[in-house]
């Protein structure tokens, strides 16, 4: 059973079945990335928004920025470097200033290692150009179908997809036209929202209690630290509480 | 024409950290001890996301943000009775709807 609980597909039946050439499981596969991702893409459009006001901003023309947008897929990582740039940076630091908010990405692609490396090389090489905060907690939240490595493309490419489409899209309106959200709509309550719908039912037993416990003290106490950082020590720190409380259990009498 | 480069650059850099551990450095390659803790990565990485986004709203806003706490809120106890994302997300937007228009 999947802990989102909505997106859990049943066990496939014995051979996969074929629907106008594709297999029944990548199309569910898909279908659920779909599912997952609705919430995910209305969350993302304040804050491509943001990203097309930076862009329209910014000593760039729209289209450099826009195609840079789509190479660099990660908001907060672009907003830094062009803040550094605007406000004198050198260009050196100004690059050292996104890619460092994009350290945790290192973490996530360490801890996603196995299940990609029962893809195909071509996978390997383009696949994790997707590779943001959600797709990896979202791919990580389905334990049961991750070990198939055919599921694990689908979703993946599926949701990668409808990443780019609304983030490059909503940044192309964003930067050709003046697009002002009504603050009623409060878009910017999804995501936080939908983390919390994927950490609460993996809390069922001290490691990860523990982890997420320090991940979120940690963030807090971080806040203030450059772009990313808090994240990262967040991560770490996190994975020593599960580290303590996994030693913890193994000595405590059964 | 510089800050395009500098985009560029930062592009580069981060496609080499996504690929870091997938393509460059192979999985097996990992000391096993290692493998095995990050498997309680994502408690730690969603709690952390969760926490920053709420901590930046509050932090940034003039008044205190009812609404998004409110919805915080809310969503852990519906998570945590139902392990439904679907309900949670809608309870949570829901809570954050119905306390803008009290507030």
């Amino acid at each position: 059973m999947s802990p989102t609980g909505i997106v859990c597909p049943p066990p496939p039946a014995a051979a996969p079945v074929s629907v106008g050439g594709v297999r029944e499981d990548t199309l569910r596969a898909m279908r659920a990335a779909a599912t997952d991702m609705v919430p995910i893409m209305a969350g993302l459009v304040p804050f491509a928004l943001v990203i097309a006001a930076a862009v329209d901003a910014a000593p760039i023309g729209g289209a450099a920025g826009w195609v840079a947008s789509g190479l660099i897929f990660a908001g907060s990582a672009q907003l830094a470097a062009i803040t550094a740039f605007e406000t004198g940076a050198s260009a050196l630091a100004a690059v050292l200033a996104g890619v460092l908010v994009n350290t945790r990405l290192l973490i996530y692609s360490a801890s996603l290692a196995e299940p990609f490396s029962w893809q195909s090389s071509r996978f390997r090489w383009l696949a994790p150009h997707f590779l943001v905060d959600f797709m990896y907690v979202l791919a990580t939240s389905h334990d049961d179908e991750n070990g198939d490595p055919a599921w694990l493309r689908a979703y993946w490419l599926m949701a990668g997809t409808l990443t780019a489409v609304t983030w490059l899209g909503t940044i192309a309106i964003g930067i050709t036209a003046d697009v002002v959200l009504p603050e009623a709509l409060a878009l910017d309550v999804i995501i936080p929202v939908v983390y919390i719908g994927l950490l609460m039912p993996r809390l069922t037993s001290s490691p990860p209690v523990a982890a997420a416990v320090v991940g979120a003290v940690i963030a807090v106490v971080g806040l203030d630290l450059p772009a990313g950082f808090g994240l990262v020590a967040a991560a770490l720190g996190g994975l020593v509480a599960a580290a303590i409380a996994v030693r913890t259990e193994r000595k405590a009498p059964a | 024409m510089t800050l395009f480069i500098v985009l560029l650059a930062v592009a580069a850099g981060t496609y080499l950290m996504r690929i870091a551990f997938v393509t460059l450095v192979p999985a097996d390659r990992l000391p096993a001890g290692v493998r095995r803790h990050l498997d309680h990565l994502p408690p730690a990485v969603l709690a952390a996301l969760a926490a920053t986004a709420l901590a930046r709203q509050v932090a940034t806003a003039t008044t205190f943000p009812v609404q998004r706490v409110g919805a915080v809120v809310v969503a852990m106890v519906v998570a945590w009775r139902t392990s439904h994302l679907g309900l949670t997300l809608g309870a949570g937007v829901a809570t954050a709807w119905l306390l803008s228009l009290v507030t």
